[in-house]
C-alpha cells in the first residue's frame, strides 16, 4: 500500500460522493482515512458490494462496515482510447480495471491501474491498492480514491 | 391455472409496421414527438386500420413521448393501456411487445402500438459522459475512474468473457461485417452505401478495448412502431401476420449488482430468461430460422447467442464467421437490416420491425421460406427480453 | 432572446408549432392551425389534427374575440417574477370561431391572462364567466409576442358569473 498525491487521470471528472441518503459515507470516510472500509453483514457476515440497505444473502438490515486488506487480484480490464469527457483529453489511453478481493468474500472495486496504460496486463494478477487524494475545491469537498497498481514480481 | 394456459402462444400477432426516415444523430428534421406520430400513423395505414382503432400504447427505456399526449394528440377515442417496461438501454424493445401482448390477451387492450421514437440531437446522447462535477452514489463508484459511457460500462464484461472463453477479435469482428453487409441491401440503412471490409474494421480506432468504433452502435434520430392486434383479427387485415409465439423478460440474480459486483459477470444476462422463451415458444435453438440480436456492441451480441444455445461459450471462434451469420444461406442469419450497427439505432425495435418482414418475406436480406423469427433485446442491460414471431402456427 | 417577465422564452428550433403561434402574437395576430385535410381549426397547436391525425396544416388567423369560459385568480405568486402581479386572473377563453365543432364538447379554448388597458392584471371584480374578451399582444422580443386577452365592451350573450366573495 502507497500514499500518492499526483492523480492518475487529469483534473475535472465529477467528484465522488455518497448519496444523499448517506448510504455510502462509511467507504468515503475510509478512504481519507487510506483505509479500504466495506460492507459485511452483522448477522450472516456475508460481504457485500455495492453497498445497499439490505444483506442481500439473509435479509437482514443490521448491516456493518469492516476495514479489508488493500489487495487483490485483476479480474477485468478495458482500456480507453475514446475521451466521453472533456477532462479526458489530456490522458489516452488509460485503463480501467475490476478487481477482485479475496480477503472480502471476492466483492469487487472499480478503479485505474496505474502506470503505463500501454503496458499489458494479465488478468489474475496480484494488485494494491493506491490511495489517491484530491483536493477538491469550489463546492467539491477533498475526497479519496481507490486506484490500483500490479505488485512486481506476483 | 395450468402453465399450458398461461401462455400468449399464437393469440397474438404484429399486424402492422413502420419507421420514419431514419436519420444521423442530429439530423431529424421533424420534432422528435412528431416523428412518432408519424411512425404510428405509418404502421396503422401499412396494418390497413384507421389510427382512431389503437387504443393501447407500450414503450421502454423511458420514451419521452408518453401515451396520454400520443393519445389526445391522435383524438382517439379512448386509451385502454398505458404501459411502460422499466429499465435503460434497449433491454425493454422485446419486452414492450410482451406486454403488449399480454394486455391483448387479457383483453385490457385490444390494438396496441409499440413504438420508440428518438432525437437526440434534441435531447441528451447516450455516448457521453455527464458534465456534473459530482457523481453521489453508484456513480462515484465508476465516474471519477472515466468509466461512464456504455461502451466503458460493458468493455470489462466482454474481456472477461474473452479471457474466460478463448474468444478472438475476429469473433466480434464478424458481427459487424455481417450486419454492414445486411445494410448494404437496405435502402433504409443510415450505414446503405458503407461497406465495411475486414480491413477497414482491423484499421479503425479503439473506442474502448475490446470495442473498435465498428464494435459499437450508432446513435441517430428517428422513430418506429409496430402494431398488435389478436392473432383472429390480425387474420383478417392487410399483411402477413407475424404471430407472437412467445415473448420473455427478465433478469438473473444481483445483475443489478452496482460497482461492476454482478457475481456471474461475463453474461449478457439471458442465462434464465433464454429457457423460459424457448419453452413458451416451444421451439429450441435449432428451430430458429433468422435472429436479430441487439448490438448496443458486438461483445454483448456473442454473449447473447451464447446464452440463447446456438453455441457453447468456448465454440463462438467457429459460429462467428461472416459465413455463418449472411442472409440468406448462413447457418445462423443474424441482424438481417443492418440493426443498430448499421441500419438505424432505433433501440433495436428496428430489430422488431425486421424479425416481422422475415416473416413476411419482405427483408431486403430475406431469408428463404423463413418461418421462426427470433428477436433478443438488450444484451448486458438489467432486465433484457426476447421475442419469437412466427409465420405458420404449426 | 425572447423574455417575459424577466423570464427567458426558450423554444426550440425545431418546434414550429409554437414558434409559429408567438410569430403570428408577434405581428399583432392571434394565429391557429387549420387541418389541410379535414379542415378544422385547433388549438393549442401541435403537429397532429386530434380530428383526423393529418399532419398537414396552414395557419390562419382568428378573430381574437371570445368569451371567457371559466377562470381563477391566483394570489399566491409560484414563481418570484409574478410576486408583483398577484392577484391576477388566468382565463380560458372561447373564441368565437368553430363553438360546438366538431362536437358539442369541442371549442377553440385558449388558456391566457386577462389584462386591463395598459397591460396590468385585470381587477377581479371585473373578471367573470360570460364576459366577452378581445386579444391584444405583449411583445417579447426576438419577434416573439404573446397573446393576452382584454374585456371588451360587447354584449355578453349570458348573464355574467363570478365566484361568490
Amino acid at each position: 500500500m502507497t500514499d500518492e498525491t499526483s492523480s492518475y487521470l487529469p483534473a475535472g471528472l465529477p467528484a465522488p460522493a455518497a448519496n444523499v441518503d448517506g448510504l455510502e459515507s462509511p467507504f468515503w470516510e475510509g478512504t481519507r482515512r487510506h483505509e479500504l472500509v466495506v460492507q459485511r453483514c452483522n448477522d450472516c457476515e456475508t460481504y457485500q458490494w455495492g453497498p445497499e440497505w439490505i444483506c442481500h444473502h439473509c435479509r437482514s438490515f443490521d448491516l456493518g462496515w469492516t476495514e479489508v486488506p488493500p489487495r487483490g487480484v485483476l479480474y477485468s480490464w478495458e482500456r480507453v482510447w475514446y475521451p466521453v469527457h472533456p477532462a479526458l483529453q489530456a490522458k489516452l489511453p488509460y485503463m480501467v480495471v475490476l478487481v477482485e478481493l479475496p480477503d472480502a468474500g471476492n466483492i469487487r472495486m472499480v478503479g485505474n491501474l496505474v502506470g503505463d496504460a500501454e503496458a499489458e496486463v494479465e488478468i489474475g494478477a496480484a494488485v494494491e491498492a493506491v490511495f489517491e487524494d484530491h483536493e477538491g475545491g469550489g463546492d467539491v469537498e477533498p475526497y479519496t480514491l481507490v486506484q490500483w497498481r500490479v505488485v512486481e514480481g506476483s | 391455472m395450468a402453465t399450458d394456459e398461461r401462455t400468449i402462444r399464437g393469440k397474438v400477432a404484429i399486424a402492422g409496421l413502420a419507421e420514419t426516415t431514419y436519420y444521423k444523430r442530429g439530423q431529424a428534421t421533424d420534432p422528435e414527438f412528431k416523428m412518432a406520430l408519424q411512425a404510428i400513423i405509418a404502421a396503422a395505414g401499412d396494418a390497413g386500420i384507421d389510427v382512431t382503432e389503437i387504443d393501447g400504447f407500450a414503450s421502454y427505456s423511458n420514451d419521452r413521448n408518453d401515451p396520454v399526449r400520443l393519445a389526445t394528440a391522435l383524438g382517439l377515442p379512448q386509451l385502454k393501456l398505458s404501459n411502460m417496461f422499466w429499465g435503460g438501454g434497449g433491454g425493454g424493445g422485446s419486452g414492450a411487445v410482451a406486454n403488449a401482448a399480454a394486455a391483448i390477451v387479457a383483453g385490457y387492450a385490444d390494438t396496441v402500438v409499440v413504438y420508440r421514437s428518438l432525437a437526440q440531437g434534441q435531447f441528451g446522447r447516450f455516448g457521453q459522459g455527464s458534465g456534473a462535477n459530482v457523481a453521489r452514489g453508484a456513480g462515484a463508484f465508476t465516474s471519477p475512474y472515466g468509466l461512464m459511457s456504455p461502451a466503458q460500462s460493458f468493455a470489462m464484461r466482454v474481456r472477461r468473457f474473452m479471457h474466460d472463453h478463448g474468444t478472438e477479435q475476429a469473433a466480434l469482428r464478424a458481427i459487424s461485417l455481417a450486419s454492414y453487409q445486411h445494410a448494404q441491401h437496405n435502402p433504409r440503412a443510415v450505414m446503405h452505401g458503407r461497406e465495411l471490409t475486414e480491413e477497414i474494421y482491423d484499421n479503425s480506432r479503439w473506442i474502448v478495448e475490446p470495442f473498435h468504433l465498428f464494435d459499437c452502435c450508432m446513435e441517430n434520430d428517428g422513430a418506429a412502431a409496430v402494431i398488435l392486434t389478436s392473432a383472429e383479427r390480425a387474420r383478417d387485415l392487410k399483411q402477413t401476420p407475424a404471430y407472437v409465439l412467445a415473448a420473455m423478460q427478465g433478469s438473473d440474480y444481483r445483475q443489478g449488482a452496482t460497482a461492476h459486483n454482478a457475481p456471474d459477470y461475463a453474461t449478457s444476462n439471458f442465462k434464465t430468461v433464454a429457457p423460459r422463451l424457448y419453452e413458451h415458444a416451444g421451439i429450441t435453438p435449432g428451430d430458429v430460422d433468422v435472429l436479430q440480436s441487439y448490438e448496443n456492441f458486438t461483445g454483448g451480441v456473442l454473449m447473447s447467442i451464447v446464452e440463447h444455445g446456438f453455441c457453447e461459450p468456448d465454440e463462438a471462434n467457429e459460429l462467428f464467421t461472416l459465413e455463418h451469420l449472411s442472409a440468406p444461406d448462413g447457418k445462423l442469419p443474424l441482424n438481417t437490416s443492418g440493426g443498430n450497427l448499421a441500419e438505424c439505432y432505433m433501440h433495436g425495435l428496428e430489430l422488431i420491425i425486421e424479425a416481422a418482414r422475415q416473416v413476411r418475406g419482405e427483408s431486403t436480406s430475406q431469408v428463404h421460406d423463413a418461418n421462426i423469427s427470433m428477436v433478443g433485446s438488450g444484451p448486458m442491460v438489467q432486465p433484457v427480453s426476447d421475442l419469437v414471431l412466427a409465420r405458420d402456427l404449426g | 432572446m425572447a423574455e417575459y417577465l424577466g423570464l427567458t422564452v426558450d423554444i426550440p428550433a425545431n418546434d414550429p408549432d409554437h414558434i409559429e403561434y408567438l410569430q403570428g402574437a408577434g405581428e399583432g395576430r392571434l394565429v391557429l392551425q387549420r387541418c389541410s385535410d379535414c379542415n378544422l381549426l385547433r388549438y393549442p397547436p401541435g403537429p397532429a389534427c386530434p380530428y383526423c391525425q393529418s399532419l398537414e396544416r396552414e395557419w390562419e388567423e382568428v378573430s381574437g374575440r371570445g368569451t371567457i369560459y371559466s377562470y381563477e385568480i391566483v394570489t399566491q405568486a409560484i414563481n418570484p417574477a409574478y410576486r408583483e402581479l398577484v392577484p391576477y386572473a388566468v382565463v380560458l377563453v372561447e373564441l368565437d370561431e368553430q363553438r360546438g365543432v366538431p362536437d358539442e364538447h369541442e371549442a377553440l379554448r385558449v388558456i391566457s391572462s386577462l389584462v386591463d388597458g395598459d397591460g396590468a392584471p385585470e381587477a377581479e371584480e371585473n373578471v367573470a364567466i360570460g364576459a366577452r374578451v378581445e386579444a391584444e399582444f405583449a411583445d417579447l422580443g426576438d419577434g416573439l409576442g404573446l397573446p393576452r386577452f382584454r374585456l371588451s365592451d360587447e354584449t355578453p350573450e349570458h348573464e355574467l358569473w363570478q365566484f361568490p366573495s
